[in-house]
């Protein structure tokens, strides 16, 4: 070979060994570590061994809803109990961020819905419950779930208690991983008819559909329903090559190297994370204020949630979420203001029971992760007591 | 098969490969070959209208080279066929208001080879053409790097390469790589993150909540997304045919560098303007530099088509019929004079009128109706409000990469330098080679894939 052609060779072959070492030994991970010493909190804090239970819980956080509540949805049919319950909220719902003083333990740790559902069993309540949840979820994903639920008989719960949080009134947009719902006909139907509505979220559903089309392989006429299409959910093309491509995805989905790429992807997003909390001191706890737009789609949803709870004979509860003292996240005390009356008119306007437990847990419980005082997430202890708190209060009907 | 799915970046590989080892006389039959495998993994339309411009092309153009007389007669009926089914396809719902044959779609890139097809048409009746030969024309068209969303080529510099007659070099491949990679990174690191934001921020029923920094944000994102979106592309494609030797126009050269408006048209889609500057505008305005107030309607009369072109919408219309209104201002104040002559204010001024025209000609572009273009332009020039509605990311990224696009020439000279050192220095050569190429590929790669998870479809495809 002469040395003009080697390169053509070499080089490529190079590459490719150097994208093998990089996803092997994953430098991010280093790299995302050290940008986590610089912080002030600690990168433990972050509890990764929770409790985990799919007729409870949807534990893929939002990546893989179709097959949580196909998991869950044959209990549910068999479902005896009196009062059957849907929790939705975002993350603090889900995750514990240790308090200072609370150190890490080898147990699966459980979140207050777990902990609320073992104190009704324990009370001996006819309850079953679900938490479905998903971090930063937006109330017209909170809508998207409940129109699913509406179109499934089983899944149809007696109580739909939901979270309200002063951040996920800042929330558009459903995501990606949210659209393999639309594989299930009869939830299109139902998503498709409710993206009709000319308000904000049915321009933001009407878009999740065009997108979900969009995602679709178009194989012999026939429509590949996109979760099943790929691992990744994602086909990228139509025809002959839209098959070609999901074999090949599927193909190298089996391979644990290339599957690393979304651990990668998690690694380099939390160090850009981490790089803007250092560098522009916009961290998590950072005061922010809802705009009008995300306000009017947020409001609109939630709306839509309640009336759709009212027309099917469930009742809505509402709790306004705990805040953490140390970090509020209100830019001035008229966003505070604005944030309360808004809840409020929702509360008396949609909900059958509106609770506020945003100064319920003392400054102490808070979590303290990497870059300061978590706003939204609490530790081991916070949620033992706000299971106690929810229990007490009744949140659960039935249950107290 | 999209340029940045894994099936085709697997298959270039091998479809490389071949075009090598194979013999120069039947490189020509193997491409055409390739090209329709690659029209036919979408669908047979793909295979069929491009076949069908073809014969139509090689019909009227046969008929002009044997009846010159008739020549100008047999091209105006060539030209006619041409749009009349680009207009059936893209424009009968605009033209018409009804939805007839609703159920036959947008072929892909028909706005792209019709283009090509009615060029090779002016050519041949001015006598540039530079092959008679049916299957060079066909190839002309569906030579599958630029058939889908360009660049616009004309016969006369793609026509000629397609004797294939070059020895392999390992340069040929490096290149394309080079190109890949980047189209590559450009499509899924930055296009198809910031997508999702501009959806959700132009959503009609939200747009009259946005306040005045959100819809400039909303701009310039769009600006910066659809760009990335369209380079990516021109990447993609300069890439694989660098990758056999093939040469295509560039299509872009920094657009948002621009000093002046014209200047953002000479690196904005440049395989389209220069199609509209020699076959419409120039024929339009032969012998009329006098006649300036002519000159200044034909302009954005132009610009009018050129945003048609993109798509049978009034948005569309509205900016191109804008850029034609700076084009115009421009040309009434600073006439002929370039920009580098004038003071810094000037210079300074001009280019602030360019590049916030541009980012306030991509809110009609890319709004869902004229009426709420008009609510975000009103917020974004005298209905003024404050605070940021979306998440302080969505600034960030924008940030970014606006940052990316003003470095975006400097790493252009920085790798100029390092291939012209190679060249110069057998050492820097091996290292090149051995170490610096590799590992930035390895790391272009790297975030192609972890960037790989969301739906990839080209904004320029639905034009």
């Amino acid at each position: 070979m002469t040395p003009s052609r080697l390169p053509a060779f070499v080089t490529p072959a190079l590459a490719i060994a150097g994208v093998w070492a990089l996803l092997t030994f994953d430098p991010l991970m280093h790299i995302r570590a050290r940008l986590t010493a610089i912080g002030a909190g600690r990168a433990d804090a972050d509890v990764t061994n929770l409790y985990i239970d799919p007729l409870t819980q949807e534990s893929s956080r939002g990546a893989h809803v179709l097959q949580s509540l196909r998991t869950v949805e044959p209990s549910w049919c068999a479902a005896t109990e009196r009062t059957r319950f849907m929790l939705m909220g975002n993350s603090q719902t889900l995750s514990i961020i240790l308090s200072p003083t609370e150190t890490r333990v080898a147990t699966p740790e459980k979140t207050y819905p777990d902990e609320l559902l073992d104190l009704l069993h324990a009370s001996g309540a006819s309850v079953r419950g679900y938490r479905l949840s998903a971090p930063n979820l937006g109330y017209t994903e909170a809508l998207w779930y409940l129109e699913y639920l509406l179109s499934h008989r089983c899944l149809k719960p007696t109580d739909l208690i939901l979270q309200a949080n002063f951040e996920t009134f800042r929330k558009t947009g459903i995501r990606d991983n949210m659209l393999e719902l639309l594989d299930d006909p009869a939830f299109l139907t139902a998503a498709e008819s409710e993206a009709q509505s000319q308000t904000p979220y049915g321009a933001t559903m009407r878009q999740a559909i065009a997108r979900y089309r969009t995602r679709l392989a178009t194989t012999t006429g026939a429509k590949t329903p996109a979760a099943e299409a790929t691992v990744t959910g994602v086909s990228q093309a139509r025809g002959l090559g839209g098959v070609f491509e999901t074999g090949v995805r599927t193909m190298l989905d089996r391979s644990p190297l290339f599957r690393s790429r979304a651990r990668l992807k998690g690694e380099l997003v939390s160090s850009l994370y981490l790089t803007r909390s250092h560098l522009l001191n916009i961290t998590a706890s950072s005061k922010r204020s809802v705009g009008a737009a995300t306000l009017s789609l947020n409001v609109g949803a939630f709306e839509r949630i309640g009336e759709l709870c009212r027309m099917n004979g469930i009742r809505l509860t509402v709790f306004n979420a705990p805040q953490n003292p140390l970090a509020p996240l209100y830019q001035t005390n008229d966003e505070q203001e604005k944030y309360h009356r808004v809840i409020a008119d929702l509360g008396k306007n949609y909900a059958w029971r509106l609770f506020d437990f945003e100064d319920s847990i003392p400054k102490e419980m808070w979590g303290v992760w990497i870059d300061g005082p978590d706003p939204i997430h609490f530790g081991r202890a916070a949620h033992a007591r706000f299971a106690g708190l929810l229990f007490k209060a009744g949140v659960i009907p039935g249950g107290q | 098969m999209q340029f940045n799915s894994y099936s085709y970046l697997l298959c270039l590989p091998v479809v490389v490969a071949i075009f090598w080892a194979l013999p120069a006389r039947w490189r020509r039959a193997y491409v055409i070959a390739v090209s329709l495998a690659f029209c036919a993994t979408w669908n047979a339309y793909l295979v069929a209208l491009p076949l069908a411009f073809s014969v139509l092309t090689y019909v009227c153009a046969t008929a002009m080279r044997q009846h010159p007389a008739t020549a100008p007669r047999t091209a105006r009926i060539g030209i006619a066929l041409i749009v009349l089914v680009l207009a059936f396809f893209k424009y009968r719902g605009f033209l018409t208001g009804t939805t007839w044959f609703a159920a036959v779609g947008l072929p892909l890139g028909i706005s792209f080879y019709s283009f090509e097809a009615i060029s090779y048409l002016i050519d041949t009746r001015q006598g540039r053409t530079p092959s008679r030969s049916f299957a060079d024309l066909w190839l002309f068209l569906l030579f599958w790097p630029h058939l889908i969303a360009g660049p616009i080529v004309r016969s006369r510099e793609l026509i000629p390469q397609f004797s294939f007659s070059k020895r392999f070099e390992g340069r040929f491949v490096l290149e394309g790589l080079d190109r890949l990679l980047l189209g590559l990174v450009q499509k899924n690191l930055i296009a198809n993150n910031i997508g999702p934001w501009v959806d959700d921020g132009f959503l009609p029923a939200l747009a009259g909540f946005n306040t005045t920094l959100d819809n400039w944000c909303l701009a310039v994102a769009f600006g910066v997304q659809i760009y990335f979106d369209f380079a990516a592309y021109t990447n993609m494609a300069i890439g694989a045919a660098r990758m056999i030797g093939v040469t295509l126009p560039e299509n872009f050269r920094a657009p948002y560098h621009a000093a002046t408006p014209v200047d953002f048209w000479s690196r904005w889609h440049m395989t389209l303007s220069r199609w509209i500057r020699d076959y419409i505008f120039f024929p339009l305005n032969a012998g009329l530099q006098d006649q300036k107030a002519r000159l200044y309607i034909s302009l954005v009369a132009v610009m009018g088509i050129v945003g048609l072109w993109h798509g049978a919408g009034w948005g569309f219309v509205a900016w191109g019929v804008m850029h034609g209104v700076y084009l115009a201002v421009y040309r009434a104040i600073a006439g002929e004079a370039r920009p580098e002559d004038g003071g810094i204010a000037a210079r300074l001024f001009w280019r602030g009128f360019t590049l916030v025209g541009v980012a306030a000609a991509w809110v009609p572009f890319r709004a869902a109706s004229l009426r709420q273009a008009s609510v975000m332009l009103s917020s974004m020039f005298w209905r003024f409000s404050r605070g940021l509605s979306y998440s302080v990311n969505f600034y960030l990224v924008t940030l970014l990469a606006c940052a990316f696009c003003l470095v975006e020439p400097l790493l252009q000279r920085i790798i100029q330098r390092i291939d012209d050192r190679a060249e110069h220095s057998p050492a820097f050569a091996r290292a090149t080679t051995y170490l610096i190429r590799p590992t930035a590929y390895a790391c272009l790669l790297l975030l192609f894939l972890i960037f790989d998870d969301r739906d990839t479809q080209f904004i320029y495809f639905q034009f």
